[in-house]
């Protein structure tokens, strides 16, 4: 079974998560943690050091949860040294720019967190042979993972709050609070949660990952780590978090912890990508590889003008794909120039202005009349 | 080596445009696997012919591929890889580092690494550099001193943005729009969320505000100590943007590149600068900031919806004939219409005296979509406004 990993940012919750079992346990310092959820911390040498010498059978791992600037160099100089001295059992980077800083200074093992954009399993199986492991981005639905080998070098988050982005930027400005929920207005019923911190803003969705109802494909998945991310929760989440996936419930049990689930996050649960990753289906038309031109205007009784995309000749067998899908005849015969010069054959950027056709329209596709038309365009 | 002037082309039209306006580079996107889906973008036979006309000019021609890969567009990928080995454009700009490995291994085009790579100190540039990528396109929020650091550090080629529209998250880390609208932000589907009003609430205080609406970047007042450090480009953003957009910014950023040349370390004069941003100001924009270049955490970088304009993008000049020149218009224009032709030089006042359609038939008025002749002889690329 995959070995259970919590963030810390504090060490009451440190101790909380080794009462959990927890063996694996992220540290987080707002120093190098852009979304630690913490107002106050240890100094990090201090911090480091104290949580290693809690249990020494735990794997310590120091996140450096920042893209590397000139502003944080210092701080990010002083953690790598402070967790080198505190014997961690490996990194955690959301900024591949440190790899060679890191092995520069110590052995230890590197996992790249989901934020470096490998949302492939060929970017995973580039990264493979550079760092230690990957803790996977939640774009990547299951079914991918299972194309790769190694799989136990991979951490998959199964339970918390969902990055949607972050910023050096600090638009928070006016709240006393760095942790503020809103909406989007034009989607009022998508509570927003804000955090803020010295590196910037982050956002959070309006639902939390959620796996337990995936527990079947999860396990087939023989990852080597599941993360159950309670950054910014309460330890009644936590403790209901971690039971989820270090036990096997009853589904009538994980229906009532979800229930809780969102009751304490104030979010619901939901498994995001993981079953599948419906976005950006393509909405370039399935043709637009095949298109000799576009109809740029037309006017009925009158003419039609096509820009070419192509090059082609006017006794080529065409049709025209209208808007809405519909095929409708055309002929490029009769086409002249912009200046009434009759033309034979055109190239790339070349107007046409034809006689008119009826129901050829204005942003009409001028296709090969041999094109299958049934595919139509996803959009 | 100079440091060129790079601007985008949505579509042939704006490469046209931009380069007539003193682009020394010019960056477009094909068919497959750009951010910007949304742009006319270039068909393969028209990527083709859209290198040799570049060349043929003494420019440059840089093709997008700057998405992150899901595994489904990776299929699609050696193939088009093979037809841009086959036309060598000048550059690929990549993101993704399986993409970059495809295209270090698969084809002899030089690599450029893209802002969405969110490479902001020279430890990262050298990672890349060492990896095989020729220029590294820095994040906007570098200044200047990074900049200088980073150049001293790893001598490679660096590009920074100048000018156009700038994301509220570092580049390639945002997935607003994955889960609010099902369309992937870092494939090309991004709508913008950043830029609604959010109401906020916390602690009993409470506001509603476009609090994530990033200013456009402008930063004209900044070329010349980028130009003293030796960076490679100059780059505009704006593949989505109009042919007013690309000419008028081309057009200024190329006069000041010029004037500072030209002044050899002196300093520009204030009044000189403020004309330039007056020039920059004229076409729709969110309001302007320096980015990265000034002051970018002090959370007053957002606007307040909506753009200001000084004016309205009519069309552009798509070939002359004689004494008439056929116009690609954008808005309604009737006879006896002021308006404006801008040009490399400048802007240069016209009335509409006459008026053809593309029959050459005498017209009144041309409505939106429509090409029309113009008295006139101009230039292929010279653009109307009102």
């Amino acid at each position: 079974m995959a070995m259970i990993t919590a963030f810390t940012h504090s060490l009451e919750r440190t101790q909380c998560l080794l009462a959990h079992g927890v063996r694996r346990v992220i540290m987080d310092h707002p120093s190098v943690g852009y979304r630690t959820f913490a107002d106050t911390a240890l100094p990090i040498d201090g911090w480091y050091a104290q949580c290693v010498a809690l249990d020494s059978h735990v794997e310590w791992v120091a996140a450096i949860d920042v893209l590397l600037h000139s502003r944080n160099e210092a701080a990010i100089s002083a953690a790598i040294s402070a967790a080198i001295r505190a014997g961690v059992s490996g990194f955690r980077i959301q900024d591949v720019a440190l790899i060679d800083w890191i092995r520069s200074e110590t052995d230890a093992p590197i996992m790249l967190a989901p934020d470096v954009g490998h949302h492939s399993a060929a970017a995973i199986q580039y990264w493979m042979a550079h760092v230690d492991a990957q803790s996977v981005s939640n774009d990547v639905p299951g079914s991918v993972l299972h194309t790769l080998t190694d799989r136990y070098r991979l951490e998959v988050m199964v339970q918390g709050p969902i990055l949607l982005q972050w910023s050096q930027r600090h638009y928070l400005n006016g709240f006393d609070q760095p942790d503020v929920w809103g909406y989007d207005t034009e989607y009022p019923g998508r509570r927003l949660r804000f955090w803020r911190s010295e590196h910037g803003t982050a956002m959070l969705a309006y639902f939390h990952r959620c796996l337990a109802k995936d527990r079947e494909a999860l396990e087939a998945l023989g990852v080597g780590y599941w993360l159950v991310d309670t950054r910014g929760q309460t330890d009644r989440y936590l403790t209901l978090a971690l039971d989820l996936y270090q036990t096997c419930p009853s589904p009538d049990r994980v229906k009532a912890a979800l229930v809780e689930l969102e009751t304490e996050s104030g979010c619901p649960q939901r498994p995001g990508f993981f079953r599948g990753n419906g976005t950006d289906q393509d909405r370039e038309s399935p043709h637009a590889g095949t298109m000799l031109g576009v109809i740029k205007e037309y006017r009925a009784g009158s003419h039609v003008v096509m820009q070419a995309r192509a090059n082609g000749h006017t006794h080529d067998p065409v049709m025209a794909l209208t808007p809405t899908q519909q095929v409708k005849p055309l002929s490029l015969v009769g086409a002249v120039t912009l200046t009434g010069e009759p033309v034979t054959s055109f190239g790339c950027g070349d107007w046409l202005v034809l006689p008119w056709q009826k129901g050829v329209v204005t942003k009409s596709m001028v296709l090969p009349l041999e094109i299958d038309t049934t595919t139509a365009c996803q959009a | 080596m100079a440091t060129e002037l790079l601007a985008p082309a949505g579509n042939r039209e704006k490469m046209q445009v931009a380069c007539r306006f003193g682009a020394d580079a010019v960056y477009v996107g094909g068919k497959v696997f750009g951010l910007r889906k949304y742009a006319d973008n270039f068909t393969d036979a028209e990527l083709a012919e859209a290198v040799a006309w570049v060349h043929q000019k003494g420019k440059k021609i840089y093709v997008v591929l700057n998405g992150f890969a899901h595994d489904d567009d990776l299929r699609s990928l050696r193939p088009h890889l093979a037809f841009l080995d086959h036309i060598q454009p000048d550059a690929v700009i990549v993101s993704d580092w399986a993409v970059a490995e495809q295209v270090l291994t698969h084809t002899r085009i030089p690599l450029h690494v893209s802002t969405q790579a969110s490479v902001i100190h020279w430890r990262g540039v050298q990672r890349w550099v060492d990896l095989g990528a020729k220029r590294v396109i820095l994040g906007r929020e570098v200044t200047l001193d990074d900049c200088r650091e980073i150049q001293e550090r790893v001598p490679t080629e660096l590009e920074v943005f100048i000018h156009g529209a700038m994301c509220a998250s570092y580049s390639g880390k945002c997935v607003i729009s994955n889960y609010s609208a099902g369309r992937d932000a870092n494939r090309g589907g991004c709508v913008q969320s950043c830029r609604h009003r959010y109401h906020l609430e916390a602690g009993g205080q409470q506001d509603t505000r476009y609090m994530m609406n990033a200013k456009d970047l402008m930063a004209v007042r900044w070329l010349q100590a980028g130009l003293a450090m030796g960076l490679a480009s100059f780059k505009i953003e704006g593949r989505m943007k109009s042919a007013w957009y690309v000419a008028n910014a081309t057009r200024v950023y190329r006069e000041a590149i010029d004037a500072i040349d030209a002044a050899q370390g002196s300093p520009i004069d204030p009044v000189q600068l403020e004309g330039w941003e007056t020039q920059l100001k004229q076409v729709s924009n969110r309001t302007f900031s320096g980015g990265g270049f000034d002051a970018l955490q002090d959370g007053l970088n957002q606007v307040d919806g909506g753009y200001q304009s000084g004016g309205a993008f009519v069309g552009t000049v798509i070939q002359v004939h004689h004494d008439r020149s056929a116009v690609d218009i954008r808005v309604p224009v009737v006879l006896g219409d002021s308006l404006s032709r801008l040009t490399p030089q400048g802007v240069v006042p016209l009335t509409v005296t006459d008026l053809w359609d593309v029959t050459q038939r005498p017209v009144t008025q041309l409505g939106p979509g429509a090409l029309g002749w113009m008295a006139g002889t101009w230039e292929v690329g010279d653009v109307l406004i009102r």
